[in-house]
């Protein structure tokens, strides 16, 4: 079950709300992103906020309990100082845990999850889906990294002179990297008192920066 | 070599003592003349260089300690400059900070320029109790002029009450993801500001207020022009941190 | 404390919910027009909210909060990027999200309203989203639209014809416009209407009364006007069988 799961999970078929958000695409188009430049905006992403989102779905994945599942919730707010973007990945969090709380109702901890989180953060949420499907932490964070890139990719057809075969293109280029994202384990070894404690972090000025002015615009086609 | 500087500020009275100061290297710590400000009488530490740079090999470990009511303030006296003198190791910065409940710490640093070839991997950890207030102002400057950035790995995590409020990671070593619209675009200098422990319930529409009790200040550009935005959003936070 | 929205309390199994009624339609047919009416007949007496969807502007919900015909708490705005038929059919997290929401902030509310973002002729509510749902077409869009059909001209539970103080000034017959309509429809309701008469109004309001009733008795009977119906082609022999 746990393969065609992943597919599910990566189907932007599956209703999660995301169609609805561009991976901060329009507020950086906004400001004059080019179409040449979309595919390293994807790339950056996954850099930073992709690879932080990935090791949070991982640990979520990894989680046996609900308290488990609270603390990584406040990893993630703590990572999100946009309250823009903490709103839209709460929003994204809802909507996968609506969904695959009706594939198993009586998973406990799942649902457990949804009544009990006041944040739902996408990656999470993922994660906790994730584990209840016995889907493994290196895939969920696999999962979160290509929903990230997808969805900057999808939008980019929207809002850009782009031919969608072009823009999967960019996913398809980007897939050993993306691979590469997705393998680190997710717990670290040795001293928890290491210089690089997990999970780690990241730092976009700019994208946070735009996600504020993003709010309040409002001619906007995406959410975020 | 590693070196340790250890300051620890305690309330007594209606001022605050420092039980600890020491250190040589990188800094010295230095009592300045107090501030008197609404919340009594602060500490003021300098920390002065011995050397104005970070180089290779360094190991440095800074802890600062604000105990219960006690109103601390350190002050550098000028920028740092990361080195590429001598191969080896990369520099190691280990700030840990904790301030107890009704303690209050602002530390608003000098610029940190990351010439090419640095390697530099500083962690900033604090620790605020219940109560516990802190104001953190960094400006980092991404090379020297007509100079490529070195690598700079920045962790500030900050903790409230046992829950982690902020923590972010400035990564410079990779030029495309630094200097992509993600992260600072074409910026030479990334500032921040960040309140903590308690929020700005007013705060400027630049700020954006954390999921937990912080309210932090994010920019890129020029030196200039971030040091003039910077300005008052500091003054104000330090007029916050005032109130008792 | 946290800076963001607290999440509403979930219900609990078993409670009776609002009836949600959908109102589709091309954009510019006065959906929005439509329900402020509504909410003008039926907020005294009936617990109302409103669900927005808009595409590219809130401009449906400030123009609902300006007529003032309801409180500003009773209209939920939602954004659906660029994909409005999506965010009614395949997929109405979104939606659903701001329906349940508005129902624990708000209720218990007897009737939510949710208006689509205005898309073509072949966007209809998934029955997950709308109990029952009304289709707007208006007179300025011509009269041949009800002849080209589609789901909403055919099957949804109720078809309403606008703006008929507008069909002499653009050319249009009201009588071809129903006579079209119904004859695709089954016996489905049709009613024509202007909103600048009050007595041309009552059939909807009537209609809409009457669905409630059969919503909290438990007998309301509506249909999916998603599913393409059976295709048949006129022809001139008898060689295909099938209704005309």
């Amino acid at each position: 079950m746990g393969r065609v799961l992943e597919l599910v999970l990566a189907d932007a078929r599956t209703p999660s709300g995301g169609h609805a958000h561009s991976g901060g695409l329009e507020a950086a188009i906004a400001e004059g992103l080019t179409v040449a430049e979309v595919p390293s905006f994807i790339r950056a992403r996954l850099w930073t906020v992709g690879r932080c989102e990935a090791a949070l779905a991982a640990g979520a994945a990894a989680a046996g309990s609900l308290a488990e599942l609270l603390e990584l919730d406040l990893e993630a707010t703590a990572r999100m100082p946009a309250e823009p973007l903490r709103r839209a990945s709460r929003q994204l969090g809802r909507g996968l845990l609506r969904t695959a709380c009706t594939w198993w109702p009586d998973d406990r901890l799942l649902s457990g999850y949804r009544a009990a989180s006041r944040s739902t953060p996408r990656p999470v949420a993922l994660g906790a889906i994730a584990r209840a499907g016995g889907v493994s932490p290196t895939e969920a964070a696999r999962l979160s990294l290509y929903d990230d890139a997808a969805t900057v990719a999808a939008a980019a057809v929207k809002l850009a002179p782009v031919d969608a075969a072009v823009a999967s293109g960019w996913l398809v280029s980007l897939a050993g990297e993306l691979e590469a994202l997705a393998a680190p384990a997710p717990w670290p070894e040795g001293d928890p008192e290491a210089v690089d404690p997990w999970p780690p972090s990241t730092s976009t000025p700019l994208l946070d920066r735009r996600a504020l002015a993003h709010a309040d615009r409002d001619r906007k086609l995406f959410v975020s | 070599m590693t070196c340790r500087v250890r300051i620890a500020a305690t309330a007594e009275g209606s001022g605050t003592v420092l039980e600890e100061l020491a250190g040589t290297e990188p800094w010295r710590p230095r009592i300045l003349a107090g501030a008197r400000d609404r919340a009594g009488l602060a500490a003021r530490v300098a920390l002065v260089q011995s050397r104005a740079s970070i180089l290779r090999g360094d190991d440095v470990e800074l802890s600062v300690r604000v105990g219960e009511g006690a109103v601390l303030e350190l002050v550098e006296v000028g920028a740092t400059l990361t080195h590429d003198a001598r191969g080896g190791a990369p520099a190691r910065i280990s700030v840990d900070i904790a301030v107890q409940g009704g303690g209050r710490l602002t530390w608003l640093g000098m610029p940190l320029i990351v010439a090419r070839g640095a390697d530099v991997r500083r962690t900033t950890h604090v620790e605020l109790a219940e109560r516990g207030h802190v104001l953190l102002g960094e400006t980092i400057v991404l090379g020297r002029a007509r100079e490529e950035c070195g690598a700079l790995t920045a962790r500030t995590r900050i903790v409230c009450d046992g829950r982690p409020t902020v923590d972010e990671t400035l990564e410079t070593g990779e030029i495309s993801t630094l200097h992509s619209p993600v992260v600072a675009g074409e910026a030479r200098v990334v500032a921040a500001l960040t309140l903590a422990g308690i929020r700005d319930r007013d705060p400027p529409a630049e700020a954006m207020q954390a999921h937990g009790p912080a309210t932090l200040w994010r920019a890129t550009g020029t030196a200039t022009e971030l040091a003039r935005c910077a300005a008052p959003i500091a003054d104000r936070w330090r007029r916050v941190l005032a109130i008792p | 404390m946290s800076a963001d929205p607290p999440i509403t309390r979930r219900g609990r199994a078993g409670r009776s919910r609002a009836l949600r009624i959908g109102v589709g339609g091309p954009v510019g047919t006065g959906k929005s027009s439509l329900i402020a009416a509504l909410c003008r007949e039926l907020a005294g007496e009936i617990e109302l909210g409103v669900v927005t969807n808009d595409i590219y502007t809130d401009e449906d919900a400030r123009f609902l909060r300006s007529e003032g015909v309801l409180p500003a708490a009773r209209i939920e705005a939602v954004q659906t990027g660029c994909c409005p038929h999506t965010a009614i059919r395949d997929d109405i997290s979104a939606n659903l999200d701001a329906v349940e929401e508005l129902e624990l902030a708000q209720g218990p509310l007897s009737i939510v309203f949710v208006e689509s973002g205005g898309d073509n002729l072949t966007a209809s509510f998934s029955p997950a989203l709308a109990d029952t749902q009304i289709f707007v077409l208006d007179c300025a869009g011509g009269d041949d639209v009800p002849r080209k059909g589609g789901p909403g001209v055919a099957r949804s539970d109720l078809l309403v014809i606008n703006k008929v103080d507008l069909a002499p000034h653009v050319g249009a017959s009201v009588e071809v416009m129903v006579g079209d309509a119904a004859a695709q429809r089954d016996g489905r309701p049709v009613i024509a209407l202007s909103l600048r008469d009050r007595e041309l109004i009552s059939p909807l309001v009537g209609w809409v009364r009457a669905q409630l009733a059969s919503w909290r008795q438990g007998s309301l009977n509506s249909t999916d006007p998603g599913p393409p119906a059976p295709h048949v082609h006129r022809h001139g022999n008898a060689a295909g069988s099938g209704r005309t």
